[in-house]
């Protein structure tokens, strides 16, 4: 047995021989719902360690499939340090703490800004990719994207825009410099929140909604719409009553910079009021 | 008889009833008028209104009856409903300090309010939230009235309801913080503190059906408690089935509080501060004090929830903050009355 055990281990090693360069990290940890998909896009397998406890719930995570077998952590120190991790990876935002403590005993992190463009997206996933060093599956990656992206502009070309407000939980929309408003863009609608003097982020009324009318309601459904007083302001009757279109999108599709969020935009196409070249 | 000279006193600050009634409800109105033409009470807000209603009058008209007008009839329904309760609890355990707030019939509702709407329960029923609301109050009385047993003096009964208040407020965090909603824990506030932010006539018509009910109950109350007022055995003398009072009124103040609380959250000190202000206008009978209370407990939500769109539009105060600067100095000074007296 004790003899047999190197030789398992050495079998094991060939059948998923890594792709990955020579010093390359093999115990990667990643701490924040975003950074795990990217990390989990970009990894080879066996590279990853653990993600964090949301990226294996379906409602939160586009990839909770890929996560089997992975340890699920909560971004604390008393986790991540028993993994011995030799990469860690976490949002700026997030983890804060634990970040701290894990430079101070000289684990290597990587902080990653949360995309509000796509620019942010091909930098994440260069960045994610080069401290994989997976660097070529990163370039095909954004070249996958950036396919899909010219494919869905040519669909909306020359359109005219209708105007688009997204309504989340609690009454908050997003404008046009965040990433869901870099989607609504890109599905050829003008994000009226900027009729309210939002860029940003930033909290709308149920009365300013019924004052812009939108064309389009374009309603974030956190967590399959458990019931919250948050989620009962995106059902107020009077957006029923007053909102000529409301569609609801999972937020789990535009929460994190992911290629996957231009299933969104695919989606917002689709439902385009008018017919292609039409007046709507 | 008692005090010849204080009762002389007494009488002569008591108003004409209908006057008073009449003063309550118009102050009430000058509230919502207030709650409506303005979000926020500017003179801006309400240009900008007035432009609208000229330019764009449907919309304008689908803010006033849709957005604004349910948060005030909700606001005069919950308002109502704690005056109300006030006065009957008062008159009822005959302590000055008694109050749906204080003696953890709210802090109960909430609990039950929670349980019922965060765990889905309004998939079987969309009742299942002032229900949640009214078994949590009676459950809370019944607790308060073990606890106080057959010793129902003012202290007893104000730290049973601390006892009870701090119990459920702490399930009702436990049960925010395990709810599926993410947005839960963040809601505890609002719970705790109150507001009628966003609430449309969906909400009026769940809170009506129980709430009008137990009004109806404490309504009835007025006879017996103004019997009640010169002690048990002469009240029992002049025909009043104690046994009888109390299922009224626990039932009253459950239905009519659960309900409320359920779509509000807990909202302290109206049914304290308003029975005190009004009982020497009414001439310090209960029977008459239930009616006024109502009323002036509906304005003073009111005025309290025009003045939270006043502070802060937007990121709104939440409507228990503005009752309690009020009601807590209110309470002292009501407690400092009560060692006096005690002396």
């Amino acid at each position: 047995m004790g003899r047999a055990l190197p030789l398992v281990a050495a079998l094991l090693l060939l059948v998923t021989l890594p792709a990955y360069a020579e010093g390359a990290p093999r115990r990667v940890v990643s701490m924040n719902l975003c950074t795990d998909q990217l990390v989990l896009l970009l990894a080879d397998p066996g590279q990853v360690v653990s993600v964090s406890y949301l990226s294996a719930r379906p409602e939160d995570s586009l990839l909770a499939t890929r996560t089997a077998g992975l340890v699920l952590n909560h971004g604390q120190t008393e986790e991540v340090l028993p993994l011995r991790p030799d990469l860690v990876v976490a949002g700026i935002y997030t983890t804060r703490f634990t970040v701290r403590i894990l430079q101070r005993r000289n684990v290597p992190v990587l902080d990653l800004p949360p995309a509000e463009n796509f620019d942010d997206v091909r930098a994440n996933i260069r960045a994610v990719a080069a401290a994989l060093g997976t660097e070529q599956r990163g370039e095909a990656l954004i070249r996958r994207m950036d396919r899909r992206i010219a494919a869905l502009a040519s669909r909306v070309e020359g359109l005219e825009r209708p105007r688009a407000l997204i309504y989340r939980a609690g009454g908050f929309t997003l404008g046009r410099d965040t990433f869901a408003g870099e989607l609504l863009d890109l599905a050829g609608y003008k994000n009226a929140a900027t009729d309210y003097g939002v860029e940003g982020w930033g909290a709308v009324p149920v009365e300013a909604v019924l004052q812009l009318k939108p064309d389009l309601l374009v309603v974030g459904v956190y967590r399959d719409n458990a019931p919250s007083l948050a989620r009962d302001v995106t059902e107020h009757p009077a957006l029923r009553h007053r909102m000529p279109r409301i569609v609801s999108v999972p937020t789990r599709h535009w929460a994190c910079g992911i290629p996957a969020a231009l299933d969104i935009v695919e989606g917002l196409i689709n439902r385009r009021l008018g017919p292609p070249g039409g007046t709507s | 008889m008692i005090d010849e000279t204080r009762m002389e006193a007494n009488r002569s600050r008591e108003m004409p009833f209908p006057l008073l009634l009449a003063g309550l409800a118009m102050a009430g109105l000058i509230a919502a008028g207030l709650g409506l033409v303005a979000d926020r009470i500017s003179a801006t807000a309400l240009s900008g209104f007035l432009t609208l209603l000229s330019e764009d009058r449907e919309t304008a008209l689908a803010i006033l009856t849709e957005v604004r007008l349910p948060r005030i009839v909700l606001g005069a329904i919950v308002g109502g409903t704690l005056g109300l309760s006030g006065a009957a609890l008062q008159g009822w355990l005959r302590n000055p300090l008694a109050e749906p707030g204080l003696i953890g019939a709210s802090a109960a509702a909430a609990l039950g309010a929670v349980i019922a709407f965060y765990f889905g329960l309004g998939s079987l029923s969309q009742f299942a939230l002032p229900a949640g609301g009214v078994i949590g109050a009676m459950a809370g009385l019944g607790v308060l009235l073990l606890l106080v047993g057959r010793d129902p003096s003012v202290l007893t009964v104000i730290l049973a309801g601390v006892a009870v208040t701090a119990f459920a407020g702490a399930l009702t965090q436990l049960a925010l913080n395990l709810a599926p909603s993410p947005y839960a824990t963040l809601e505890v506030i609002t719970w705790l503190m109150g507001s009628l932010a966003n609430r449309s006539f969906e909400h009026v018509w769940l809170a009506l059906p129980m709430t009008v009910l137990g009004w109806l109950l404490l309504a009835g109350t007025g006879r017996a408690l103004d019997a009640l007022t010169v002690g048990e055995d002469a009240a029992r003398s002049m025909g009043v089935n104690l046994i009888r009072l109390r299922w009224r009124i626990v039932f009253g103040v459950g239905l009519s509080v659960g309900a409320a609380v359920s779509v509000s959250g807990i909202i302290g000190f109206v049914g304290l501060v308003i029975p005190h202000l009004l009982r020497p206008l009414v001439g310090y009978m209960p029977s008459r004090l239930l009616p006024a209370s109502a009323l002036g407990g509906a304005a003073l939500i009111l005025y309290a929830d025009v003045l939270v769109r006043y502070l802060s539009p937007g990121q709104e105060l939440k409507l228990g903050v503005v009752t309690a600067l009020i009601g807590a100095p209110f309470f002292l000074l009501l407690l400092i009355e009560v060692r006096r007296r005690g002396q």
